[in-house]
């Protein structure tokens, strides 16, 4: 996005991305340019204002996730441990009590 | 020991390490020993995890409301009044102390859910919806395994089993049924 010099002049164009071609949108030229692309300006920023909070959301949630995740495997390890040494074993993926165990 | 620390410490990966070598189809009896023995050096595992996993439910209701701030505290607790009647209604406190880490499993895996199911309907159209929608298929997977968990436990009858919890407690651990 931004002025471009096209012989004598300077214009507005506003370029868009859609899938990996970027193209590119004439807006004007003079004051009214300029006020688009002051709007524009503004409205890029705050893209990018919102991006930067749900990074951080983002960064937030997936510590969160990690702490319940961390602590998911390793009552999975205990109860695996548990039911090992309580004469059960596992078979094709299923759990069942060993040979010979009461 | 702190939670965080359990996870990292060596008695743990002797633990996980030792689960493991017992799991396997070839699994001896002298590897059962030596998973009895891991557990046997690390009583307070049970407690700590206990702790590990309020914790966990913790850090996702606060999560959650963090940006309403202190206005949120009404809505803390009703979340953290929910996950406890869940808690409840798989028997709680009234079941044997590894069916109520379980429990907590599947009341911070519920809790995960309902977190992502909420942001799943913020966020708006494109990536963001994207990365939302992995986050409750992912919740939603742990879930179900922790559900699962729950209820092949139960089923299997696990006999009760003495651990050590502290230095003097002595706890019964398996199942009554």
């Amino acid at each position: 996005m931004g002025w471009e010099r096209r012989g004598n002049g300077y214009y507005y164009y506003r370029k868009r991305r859609r899938g990996r071609r970027c193209r590119s949108q004439y807006v004007g030229t003079g004051d009214l340019a300029s006020f688009f692309a002051a709007q524009y300006d503004a409205e890029r920023e705050q893209r990018r204002a919102e991006r930067r909070v749900e990074q951080q959301q983002r960064q937030e949630y997936e510590a969160v996730v990690q702490t319940a995740t961390d602590a998911c495997r390793m009552i999975d390890t205990l109860s695996r441990a548990i039911l090992l040494t309580s004469g059960y074993h596992t078979h094709k993926g299923t759990w069942r009590r060993r040979r010979g165990e009461q | 020991m702190a939670s965080s620390e359990l996870s990292e410490s060596d008695e743990w990966a002797a633990i996980k390490a030792a689960v493991r070598k017992a799991g396997r189809t070839s699994a001896t009896e002298q590897d059962l020993a030596a998973l009895r023995k891991a557990l046997d050096a690390h009583p307070d595992a049970w407690r700590i995890l206990g702790d590990l996993a309020q914790l966990a439910m913790d850090s996702v209701v606060d999560y959650f409301y963090k940006p309403m701030g202190e206005d949120a505290e009404g809505y803390r607790q009703s979340a953290r009044r929910a996950a406890g009647a869940i808690k409840r209604d798989l028997g709680y406190r009234t079941a044997s102390p590894l069916e109520d880490l379980l429990i907590e499993q599947v009341a911070i895996c519920w809790l995960r859910v309902y977190v992502a199911e909420i942001y799943v309907t913020l966020a708006k159209e494109g990536e963001s919806l994207d990365y939302w929608n992995r986050q409750i298929a992912a919740a939603q997977g742990r879930y179900l395994r922790a559900i699962e968990t729950l209820a092949r436990v139960r089923r299997l009858g696990v006999p009760a089993v003495q651990v050590n919890i502290g230095a003097q407690q002595v706890n019964q651990v398996g199942l009554s049924s």
